[in-house]
């Protein structure tokens, strides 16, 4: 389950999300940890809100798959020189990126085996509005790669997972997943990463709607796991570690609230069949601390004020054994 | 005889006068431009007056409260949005756009207002006015002759609705409430209704713009929607927080509109009869 607690202040609603989540039958979060909070001002850490999340979620027995971002200023330009997103990274600060990682991997070994370094490089937006290019990804994950292990050896670290687009190779805003994939390998980045994360959303498409290089849909993951496997990687395990189908009225992507059930359980059983090198499928989102008020509302699990949703439910059936949907 | 000591003082007094003079000064500029801009004149009403068109952004792929087909745009809140520019005295001129963007334009004035079925946000009322509400889009119960108002009502009784809606959310709360309910799950709120009129179930859980609409199908069932809702989500008209002598225009034409019955005439043109 990808849950949203970096922006939760307090301990109870941090300790309630994540009892819910282990109610309902998930046995890994998803957790994004931005660098800017955790390390404000060159080599200074604060560690305090990874640390509680960390403890409360291994209290639960959930394993906690680390996504790591968000650029502190000390790492960017000047912003009365060169005005920035917070995602922006110049490849000269990749080693400070990479000794974050490091300490982050040090400080949790045996406690957060998985790291996923940045989010959906292939979109313009989530690159720092940089030109999108897979072998500056490649050089970027090298530097990552073997900073964290030098630092913890047993740490995975996985390969970003990429926005599923139908952009073309110079698209405007971004690259095709497909493509992009493919020139990392192509760059030698399979040899940095232990695994791949994925992400893949069913839109108004069913679960079983077959796959192709011009559709958006669940099984479009596995046109990534074929590249894989042309590049010798058939093996390699891979992490879906965002997916769902959204309900919410007023939105054009979305299916109608039983759909996104019977799809989602559907989903569930098709991964598990199916999937063979998929270990965990965790969904988007779970709870957010406060209502978005447009579409994104759509994918949550619980509400705001903890009250399990029709789907909370159905998928703990699910879990527990019991009988599907109607 | 000298005023001051030494000539440092003198230029000592000297500059102490001038900072506090420049500090007056800033003060002085500072008060006048927060007082222009908090206490300016609210000329939101003689805008419209003087353009002579109330522009309303609405999200024109809402049926049935706003849909294009063509250049023609139609749909219950277009046609109330006439009926308020009409009882102003202007006419209406609608800016079609997609919902995501409908707050935006109206927070930088492309917009005076915004009628689309638009529920009232906690998070933005430092920013915006929300009117009373023109209709309520919660969910109701629905039952033979309207024999059930309240969920309490339904004890030992088979409540129909939509599987993972918001209707389901409400009933599954009810089960752990009431000693026995019985909670039918269906693919659409049609389908619940159905239910419902075939006698396969006691009562419909369901939002009522699905129950307006399936009832003005389904004229000869004997349904009736309940006074009160179970979940309740009005939707408001909404404008900017500065435009307050246009907001009063238009919820004082929004209550002529109740009052006098042309505000449910309108609703009826689009959902049906209001079968309660």
């Amino acid at each position: 389950m990808h849950t949203r607690l970096v922006d939760e202040v307090e301990d109870w609603k941090i300790w309630r999300t994540l009892r819910m989540v282990r109610e309902m039958g998930a046995t890994a979060i998803v957790e994004f940890f931005p660098w800017a909070y955790i390390q404000p001002r060159e080599g200074v850490y604060d560690w305090h809100h990874p640390d509680r999340i960390i403890r409360l979620a291994r209290q639960q027995g959930l394993t906690v798959i680390a996504r790591l971002g968000v650029v502190p200023a000390w790492a960017r330009p000047d912003p009365r020189l060169q005005p920035t997103s917070l995602n922006y990274l110049a490849p000269e600060r990749y080693a400070d990126y990479a000794a974050f990682v490091a300490a982050f991997a040090a400080r949790y070994r045996g406690e957060v085996t998985h790291i996923i370094p940045w989010n959906e490089p292939n979109l313009y937006f989530e690159w720092s509005f940089r030109r999108v290019t897979p072998e500056e990804y490649v050089e970027f994950l090298k530097l990552v790669y073997q900073a964290a292990h030098a630092a913890n050896p047993d740490v995975q670290i996985l390969g970003a997972a990429l926005a599923p687009t139908l952009e073309p190779e110079d698209g405007a805003n971004g690259m095709s997943d497909l493509i992009y994939l493919r020139r990392v390998y192509e760059a030698g980045g399979g040899a940095y990463f232990d695994a791949l994360a994925v992400h893949t959303y069913g839109f108004t498409a069913p679960p079983d709607d077959p796959p192709a290089p011009d559709r958006l849909n669940f099984r479009r993951a596995e046109l990534l796991f074929d590249i894989m496997r042309a590049f010798g990687d058939a093996d390699k395990l891979i992490y879906i570690t965002e997916s769902s189908w959204n309900d919410h009225p007023r939105w054009t992507n979305a299916v109608r609230p039983s759909q996104r059930i019977e799809y989602t359980l559907a989903a569930l059983r098709y991964a598990e069949s199916a999937w063979q090198t998929v270990r965990k499928l965790c969904f988007w989102f779970f709870r957010a601390p406060t209502l978005y008020r447009n579409y994104m509302d759509g994918y949550a699990f619980v509400t705001v004020g903890f009250r399990p949703r029709p789907i909370y439910e159905e998928v703990q059936r699910w879990a527990l054994g019991e009988r599907d949907a109607p | 005889m000298r005023r001051y000591p030494t000539r440092n003082a003198a230029l000592f007094h000297t500059l102490r006068r001038l900072v506090a003079s420049l500090c007056c000064a800033f003060l002085f500029v500072q008060g006048v431009r927060y007082g222009r801009y908090h206490f300016r004149p609210d000329l939101s009403w003689e805008r419209v007056q003087t353009r002579a068109a109330l522009i309303v952004g609405m999200d024109t792929s809402y049926y049935p409260f706003a849909v294009m087909q063509g250049e023609l745009i139609s749909g219950s809140d277009v046609d109330i949005a006439l009926e308020i520019a009409r009882r102003l005295g202007v006419r209406m001129q609608v800016a079609p756009m997609g919902v995501d963007g409908l707050y935006d334009a109206l927070h930088t004035g492309v917009v005076d207002m915004l009628i689309s079925a638009l529920p009232l946000d906690p998070f933005r009322l430092d920013t915006f006015l929300y009117t009373g509400a023109y209709l309520d889009g919660g969910y109701f119960l629905v039952s033979p002759n309207g024999i059930y108002q309240r969920m309490s009502d339904l004890e030992g009784k088979r409540v129909a609705v939509e599987y993972g809606s918001l209707g389901d959310e409400q009933a599954r709360l009810w089960l752990r409430r009431l000693r026995s309910l019985c909670v039918q799950h269906h693919a659409e709120p049609s389908a619940a209704l159905a239910a419902v009129a075939a006698g396969e179930a006691d009562a419909a859980l369901v939002d009522y713009l699905s129950a307006r609409l399936w009832l003005r199908e389904h004229g000869e069932a004997d349904l009736r929607i309940a006074e009160q809702p179970i979940h309740s989500e009005g939707y408001h008209v909404v404008l900017r927080v500065q435009d307050l002598a246009l907001a009063g225009k238009v919820n004082a034409a929004l209550e002529a509109m109740r009052a006098d019955g042309s505000l449910a005439a309108i609703l009826a043109k689009w959902l049906g009869e209001d079968r309660r």
